[in-house]
């Protein structure tokens, strides 16, 4: 006589769903033991877990009350929102500020030259009140830089020119 | 442009009877699966938060308890993983936390040898559900213990039945052979 097989996998989880026939069950006494060890200790789990969500109605209400108050409370702030507006802000100032520094006017070059007109009148003043007689050329000249400063370009031809008299 | 139905199934009015409607089964799902009666709440109220922060995102695909339970068992999943180890050690003290537990197991008044057993046999389908995987284990408890059915497992956890069904053999097939070598020790 041939020996029933033990109860499989597919046939343990078909008994186990409700699913199978206990037929083989009834015959073998290892399978029985085997599946009824099994089924226990589900049904011991499950028990413990009906036990385990056993709740007094004040404990679901406080519950109720909690999540409420979770939903009150607002949510974490977008840590990317800020600085992407200031990123923004950063850059537009930048270029901004770049390009009021590369159109900034270079000092006029009439400041040097006032300094230098000055200089020239000082020089004057000293040598006309003061300056030995040695100096006398350059005191001519100066007085007349300090009469046509603003023809620089023609001084020499009308030095020339007042050389020309001079020797007529 | 079509109607935003949203607001009709989730929204700041209904939404308390919607945590009152659901949160007991909720909170047992996530007992079920972390065995922690501390994280099952305050999970639970996490769930509830996050369901009602990603309304917008339900859109009737399945229904409004498979959405909130799927928020709930990503939680404890996600739980689970970095409590792993205290969650094990915890089981080793079972007694402990459930001390009024036994007397539903079984009536009308258990002997003490029966509850023995009976801690016993459900000590050895924990520790066989723990060489499971995360995804393994939470078929079988959501299948077995929270008698779920195939289709409804899969809408939660997002597979096909197909998958869950081979999973949930394999699950068992796995928890049996643990169960057999633990019984030869």
């Amino acid at each position: 006589m041939a020996v029933a097989p033990h109860l499989g996998d597919r046939e343990f989880e078909e008994l186990l769903s409700g699913n199978g026939s206990n037929q083989h069950l009834q015959q073998c006494a290892i399978c029985r033991s085997q599946f009824e060890r099994f089924h226990n200790s589900l049904a011991a789990l499950r028990g413990m877990a009906d036990a385990g969500a056993e709740k007094t109605e004040d404990f679901w209400q406080q519950q109720q009350t909690a999540i409420r108050n979770l939903l009150g409370s607002p949510p974490a702030p977008q840590p990317l929102a800020f600085p992407r507006l200031a990123w923004a802000a950063a850059v537009v100032l930048l270029v901004t500020a770049s390009l009021l520094l590369s159109k900034t006017p270079a000092p006029p070059p009439q400041a040097r030259n006032d300094a230098d007109h000055e200089l020239l009148i000082a020089v004057e003043r000293a040598l006309q009140n003061e300056g030995p007689a040695a100096l006398e050329p350059a005191t001519v000249l100066t007085r007349e830089i300090s009469q046509d400063s603003s023809f620089d370009s023609t001084m020499p031809v009308r030095k020339k020119e007042k050389e020309n008299k001079d020797e007529d | 442009m079509a109607p935003d139905t949203t607001s009709d199934r989730i929204s700041e009015e209904n939404f308390d009877e919607i945590v009152r409607r659901h949160q007991r089964r909720v909170y047992r799902v996530i007992y079920v699966l972390l065995r922690d009666a501390d994280a099952a709440d305050t999970l639970t109220q996490e769930c509830f938060l996050r369901a009602f922060r990603a309304r917008a995102s339900f859109r009737g695909e399945c229904g409004l308890g498979t959405w909130i339970l799927r928020i709930a068992v990503n939680l404890a999943r996600d739980h689970g993983k970095s409590r792993r180890v205290r969650f094990w050690k915890k089981l080793v003290g079972l007694e402990a936390e459930h001390t009024g537990a036994p007397d539903r197991w079984s009536s009308p008044q258990p002997t003490p040898e029966k509850l023995l057993l009976l801690r016993e046999e459900v000590n050895a389908v924990w520790n066989a559900a723990a060489t499971l995987s995360t995804q393994q284990r939470t078929i079988f408890l959501l299948r077995f213990v929270e008698e779920m059915s195939l289709a409804e497992v899969a809408d939660i956890l997002g597979l096909r039945v197909g998958s869950v069904k081979a999973q949930q053999f394999r699950a068992l097939g796995k928890i049996r052979k643990t169960m057999k070598e633990q019984q030869w020790r």
